[in-house]
């Protein structure tokens, strides 16, 4: 069967060799798949397209990773729980335009203007989670309900308009760099440390993957999951206003279009790192790679000067391939018990 | 029409004399032996019961009768022919029909379309005659003494009737040999009497039914012979019915040549109360309940699988919502409506009986199995989770309970039952409780383990936490709890001090289970005189 | 063999079943239809013209055919994310045949189809093989499939269509537009399917109970690839009667298909949980939703509100599916208890 076949008691290649032992490790590795994707094509792009180490091109790779990742971990957050929250692309043109109008008719600064965008993101994805809740409803139909209610919501309001007499000052942030470095990406990233620091070292973020990994166990070992789905829905729709406002800083307007290319990417980008759809783990390093791919992706298209318009199939062909690989990865390890 | 269906499942002369026979069946399972070479013999005709405890391994046959397990090694002869079954259809190819507690139907079809459910298949662009299905499976359906129109809606039909047209279902397909799995579990004294008329008619048939319960007025009622197993063996050999009486018949079940050995002697110490509960009902528990705990006391709650008692104590701590009655923690009022009260306002835990589903998150480490009770407790002064602290709780339990596993980071899925266990408990034991519930802390648990298990529970009450011991082992609880409630179909039929003898408290609590105890009552749920020749 | 004994009187457990439980069912929808078309045409004075008549026609005909689709997949437990993709697919690849190739009109519809059904099919066997839900399995052939839509007409519509191809779009008889007629033989066909013919019953199976399936025989992996085939043949289908209607094919069409194949079902009763459909159901669900937002256009509520309306109704109707299955289960509790209920303690004993 295995290497070494008369240890049926220890485990395979505990004595075999070190290829055979790098092997294991690399196939038990959850960031396998998306690491070796990634290397494969950056080579292939630094050696076919030199425009993709230029400064130029890094840049605007990190500005797209900057708000693709952001989306990702509001996904995440809910993908921790074992639900999903198709209301993000929603929720990030609500917030985008609610900022953008209160800078730009409402007359107030960036900074309370973001904010108030970004608790109002938060408000919506908690009225998700309590609605969720509380009612019972098939949260997939919920939330399908509440992306378009949101949607609509926001064109009622504001009958398609979009917002592009931004303060300069929030528009100058959107384009700053610190050493080369976009002001957006660090942002980013520390957003994603945070993140990840709640789901490591805090009581709540415990909760969140105890009650994605087994809600009943969760529910009887004295957890309030009911609060903890909510909570997981508020910090994705907080998370959702955050991009928003970044992307929003970036394009310096707000438009109803905002989000609209969100929803692939939020579970792509996660799924690719190792976060699992089912609940119960997630990997934010992970899911920066995974948003890395598919930036690297899209720029390998642009260097090459294939259509934009394919990106989409790509990412799909991506999304399926690398599923597919992860399973069987996940069936081998099982089946040799590494 | 109804001589032409009789006529498919007529006994054909050449059959075997003996329908079913297992011989030396042995199956394990990682850490326990579930079956210890068991026979049993099934001769054509012939209605056998199938009686044991839960734990004694009647399922676990059951499953490789029908083909969803296989025996690690043993004979399986069908008419006298050795069978090799690896899956259920081939069980069913050979003739086995099985009809479990829990239903196997399409509830959105007509009760025809359901007997005859194999007719959709192999016609995938053919048109379909639901008339004819619904007139093919009429006889068969009025062999089962079903009288109602086969283009009904399944789902619209009551438990009794959609357990009759899984058995018509079975007819239907020519089985020769019918498993019948606690078949008046949720049905009406009336239906279960017209049960036993089908089975007598199928009898009449030749079809050889093996009917597995533990109501012992059907058992005499109906049955011929008897095979009893106990603790994963044969209590004694396949017998006729007529040479045993009801006292042997539970003696089989229960009687066991050792005794364990005796724990060190407890303290009473003062009893006073630290539950008490009167009249609490629950959607799922709706038969008010009333008893109460003392301090440092064992309470065991004795009964078979389905006799209410995880629902009683899932109404107490407040997994399920409590719809009437009073729970009193040391003498306070309490309103627990959620597990996470319970735990945090009246210490109350309860280890899960199923680990697995309910007591375990199988895919996380062990650390975070163990302190998932008490994270609030583990913050560090800036809110963060006091890593060193959480690692150390799951240390010390896995220290006192001996657990065994490769490290503390390792998935909990990863251990073997008894392991398993154990962290489940820790889980627990972690949270200091008071009061503590522990639901079939030793099913499919390694003996070894199960006596550590007895030790830890024997330990807690000494040292004053006050212990509710849900149990479907005899020895253990007779072993272990200082008071016994008897649990029968949902309510408590009895209160019964321990006086550690296990003859006579096994034979008092059987007594009260299978009603023909000691109260000197007759069987309450006997079926009405003359339902049949 | 002796002679069939005679039924006991007693042994018959003849008690009527009840209707009661029959939990899901096409007759909310249809008063709700009646209810709001009522208030319409008393609200909105256009709302009952042959003119308003033949627009919701059209409406309702595309609507139905596409909630076809995930009426089916989500009898058979199972769902589809790519049906606007299907269907804004093949709507082009249909156009672009016949304008720059000049495949006559039967054939290009003909080829459509079979694209469609053999898109379906891919979508089926990924699931099958792979083990991945439906959802994200859904979720990317979507995005290839609009990527596809999107890199093959850089965005832009076929706008010289063949006149006879366009015909079947405008065509009525005695005022009732031949695409509605076409609808309802749809839903005829799929009627007859789900109900006598193997496949659909065998599907239906799947989606109830695939265990009891299983064991039966049933073909379950076939079933599941058959019916997301079916699936995007139906979203395929879609796609092209309403090019013909529209007259263009645009590679936007299907874009707002999504909410509203998961809406109508719910509305008219297809369980969420798999293993019935209702076709008069569906229909029923897609009038509803046609009214409501023709209704909103007929009072001059602005039409940016439209989808704030189709996801409060999905929500309602995601609120009486929860109220069906709540009601299963308290009767189901019922029963079991009331047996509990009726032996009398003994003597003797508490």
């Amino acid at each position: 069967m295995t290497a070494g076949s008369d240890q049926s008691t220890a485990r395979p290649g505990a004595s075999a060799s070190l290829g055979r032992r790098l092997w294991y490790g690399l196939v038990r590795w959850d960031l396998a798949s998306v690491t070796l994707a990634l290397v494969v094509i950056a080579v292939a792009l630094m050696i076919g397209a030199p425009a993709f180490h230029s400064a130029y091109n890094l840049r605007a790779l990190g500005f797209t990773i900057a708000v693709t990742g952001v989306v990702a971990l509001a996904q995440v957050t809910v993908l921790s729980v074992g639900q999903f929250n198709l209301a993000l692309t929603s929720i990030g043109a609500m917030v985008g335009l609610l900022s953008g109008w209160l800078m730009q008719v409402g007359g107030l600064p960036w900074f309370p203007a973001v904010m108030l965008g970004i608790a109002f993101g938060a408000l919506s994805g908690a009225l998700q989670g309590w609605i969720i809740v509380r009612s019972g409803i098939n949260a997939f139909i919920v939330s399908l309900a509440l992306a378009a209610a949101y949607f609509g919501a926001m064109l009622g309001l504001s009958r398609g308009a979009s917002f592009n007499q931004l303060p300069p000052s929030y528009v100058a942030l959107g384009r700053a760099s610190l050493f080369g470095v976009p002001w957006l990406l660090i942002f980013s990233v520390a957003v994603a440390a945070i993140v990840s620091l709640v789901f490591t070292r805090t009581v709540g973020g415990r909760k969140l993957l105890a009650t994605g990994a087994n809600p009943r166990t969760a529910l009887m070992s004295g957890i309030a999951t009911g609060r903890v789905t909510i909570a997981a829905h508020t910090l994705s729709g907080l998370l959702a206003g955050i991009a928003a406002v970044m992307l929003v800083a970036r394009l310096g307007s707000a438009q109803p279009s905002l989000g609209s290319e969100w929803l692939l990417p939020s579970f792509a980008a996660p799924v690719l790192g190792g976060t699992l759809l089912t609940g119960g783990r997630v990997l934010i390093v992970g899911t920066y790679l995974g948003a890395l791919l598919l930036a690297v992706i899209a720029n390998g298209l642009v260097l090459f000067g294939v259509s934009a318009y394919w990106y989409q199939s790509l990412l799909g062909v991506v999304l399926l391939l690398a599923l597919a690989i992860d399973r069987s990865r996940q069936s081998y390890v099982l089946r040799h018990q590494l | 029409m109804a001589e032409a269906a009789l006529a498919v499942s007529a006994a054909s002369p050449a059959e075997h004399p003996v329908a079913l026979e297992l011989t030396d069946i042995s199956k394990g399972f990682p850490g326990v032996q579930a079956l210890d070479r068991v026979s049993l013999t099934l001769r054509r005709g012939e209605v056998q019961a199938l009686l044991g405890e839960n734990g004694a391994g009647k399922s676990t046959l059951i499953k490789i009768i029908t083909g969803v397990y296989r025996a690690d090694q043993g004979s399986y002869r069908i008419n006298g022919e050795p069978v090799t079954i690896a899956n259920p259809r081939q069980a069913f190819a050979h003739g086995i029909g099985v009809v479990h507690q829990e239903r196997s139907l399409v509830p959105t079809f007509t009760a025809g379309e359901n007997v005859l459910l194999e007719r959709i298949v192999g016609t995938a662009f053919q048109v379909i005659d639901r008339e004819k299905i619904h007139r093919d499976a009429r006889p068969f359906m009025e062999m089962v003494g079903l009288a109602i129109d086969p283009s009904h809606r399944v789902e619209s039909l009551s438990p009794a009737q959609k357990q009759l047209i899984e058995i018509a279902r079975a007819l239907s397909q020519n089985t020769r040999i019918l498993l019948l799995d606690e078949p008046t579990a949720s049905i009406s004294l009336k239906e279960a009497a017209s049960l036993l008329e089908t089975i007598r008619r199928l009898k009449a048939q030749g079809v050889s039914i093996l009917y597995v319960t533990h109501k012992l007025e059907e058992v005499y009622e109906i049955c011929d012979s008897v095979t009893v197993l106990r603790d994963g063996r044969n209590a004694a050999p396949t017998s006729p019915l007529s040479e045993l009486g009801r006292d042997q018949l539970i003696q089989r079940m229960i009687g066991r040549s050792h005794t364990n050995a005796p724990l060190p002697a407890r303290p009473l110490g003062d009893r006073k109360f630290v539950l008490e509960v009167e009249a609490l009902q629950s959607a799922n528990s709706p038969i008010p309940a009333t008893f109460s705990l003392a301090k440092g006391e064992i309470l065991g709650w004795y009964g078979l699988v389905g006799s209410g008692r995880t629902e009683l104590a899932r109404a107490v701590i407040g997994a399920d919502g409590a719809t009437g009655g009073r729970v009193r923690v040391d003498g306070k009022d309490a309103r627990i409506a959620s597990v996470a009260d319970a735990l945090h306002r009246c210490r109350i835990g309860y280890i899960s009986e199923n680990r697995q589903e309910e007591g375990l998150f199988l895919a996380h480490p062990i650390i975070r199995n163990v302190a998932v009770t008490v994270w609030g407790r583990l913050r560090q002064s800036i809110g963060l989770l006091d890593l060193a602290a959480e690692k150390q709780t799951a240390e010390t339990y896995r220290a006192s309970l001996s657990i065994r596993m490769a490290s503390l980071r390792q998935a909990v899925g990863n251990l073997s039952g008894g392991n398993q266990q154990k962290v489940s408990v820790a889980k627990w034991l972690a949270a200091r409780p008071e009061i503590l519930i522990i639901d079939e802390p030793t099913v499919g648990i390694d003996v070894g383990t199960k006596y550590e298990l007895h030790q830890l529970i024997w330990e807690l009450a000494n040292s004053g936490i006050s212990i509710i011991l849900i149990s479907s082992d005899m020895p253990e609880i007779v072993r272990l709890a200082d008071r016994i409630l008897v649990f029968r179909s949902n309510r408590i039929v009895a209160d019964l001090p321990n006086d550690r003898d296990y003859d006579s408290m096994s034979r008092a609590i059987m007594g009260r289970i299978v009603g023909t105890g000691d109260d000197g009552s007759g069987g309450g749920t006997r079926p009405r005189e003359g339902a049949g020749p | 063999m002796t002679a069939p004994r005679p039924l006991l009187p007693d042994a018959m457990v003849a008690e009527a079943p009840s209707r009661r439980r029959f939990t899901g069912g096409p007759s909310g929808a249809v008063i709700a239809v009646l209810v709001v078309g009522a208030a319409l045409s008393v609200a909105a004075p256009k709302f009952l013209t042959a003119d308003n008549f033949e627009v919701l026609a059209y409406s309702v005909a595309n609507l139905a055919v596409v909630a076809f689709a995930q009426m089916a997949v989500l009898a058979a437990g199972g769902m589809d994310l790519s049906v606007g993709a299907v269907g804004g697919l093949t709507a082009v690849l249909v156009g672009g045949m016949m304008e720059a190739w000049h495949v006559p009109t039967p054939l290009a519809i003909l080829a459509g189809l079979a694209l469609g059904a053999a898109a379906g099919a891919l979508n089926g066997l990924l699931v099958v093989r792979t083990g991945l839900s439906a959802f994200i399995v859904t979720l990317a052939t979507a995005s290839v499939f609009t990527g596809l839509n999107l890199g093959i007409t850089s965005g832009q519509p076929f706008y010289y269509l063949p006149e006879d191809f366009k015909a079947i779009g405008a065509l009525t008889i005695a005022g009732v537009p031949v695409l509605l007629l076409v609808m309802l033989a749809v839903g005829a066909v799929l009627w007859f399917v789900f109900s006598r013919v193997g496949l659909g019953r065998q599907i239906l199976s799947v989606g109830a109970n695939p265990r009891a399936a299983e064991l039966a025989g049933v073909p379950v992996e076939r079933s599941r690839i058959v019916v997301h085939a079916l699936a995007s043949f139906l979203a395929a289908f879609a796609g092209i009667i309403l090019t013909a209607r529209l007259g263009v094919a645009q590679p936007s069409i299907g874009n707002d298909w999504l909410l509203q194949s998961f809406a109508a079902p719910i509305i008219g009763g297809t369980l969420l949980s798999g293993g019935f459909l209702s076709i008069p159901g569906v229909i029923a669900g897609a009038f509803l939703l046609t009214i409501v937002a023709n209704g909103l256009i007929q009072l001059n509520i602005d039409p940016y509100w439209t989808q704030l309306f189709s996801g409060l109704i999905i929500l309602a109707a995601g609120g009486i599916d929860r109220l069906r299955s709540l009601n299963v289960q308290r009767l189901e509790r019922a029963e079991r208890f009331a047996l509990a209920n009726m032996p009398a303690p003994r003597p003797g004993e508490r």
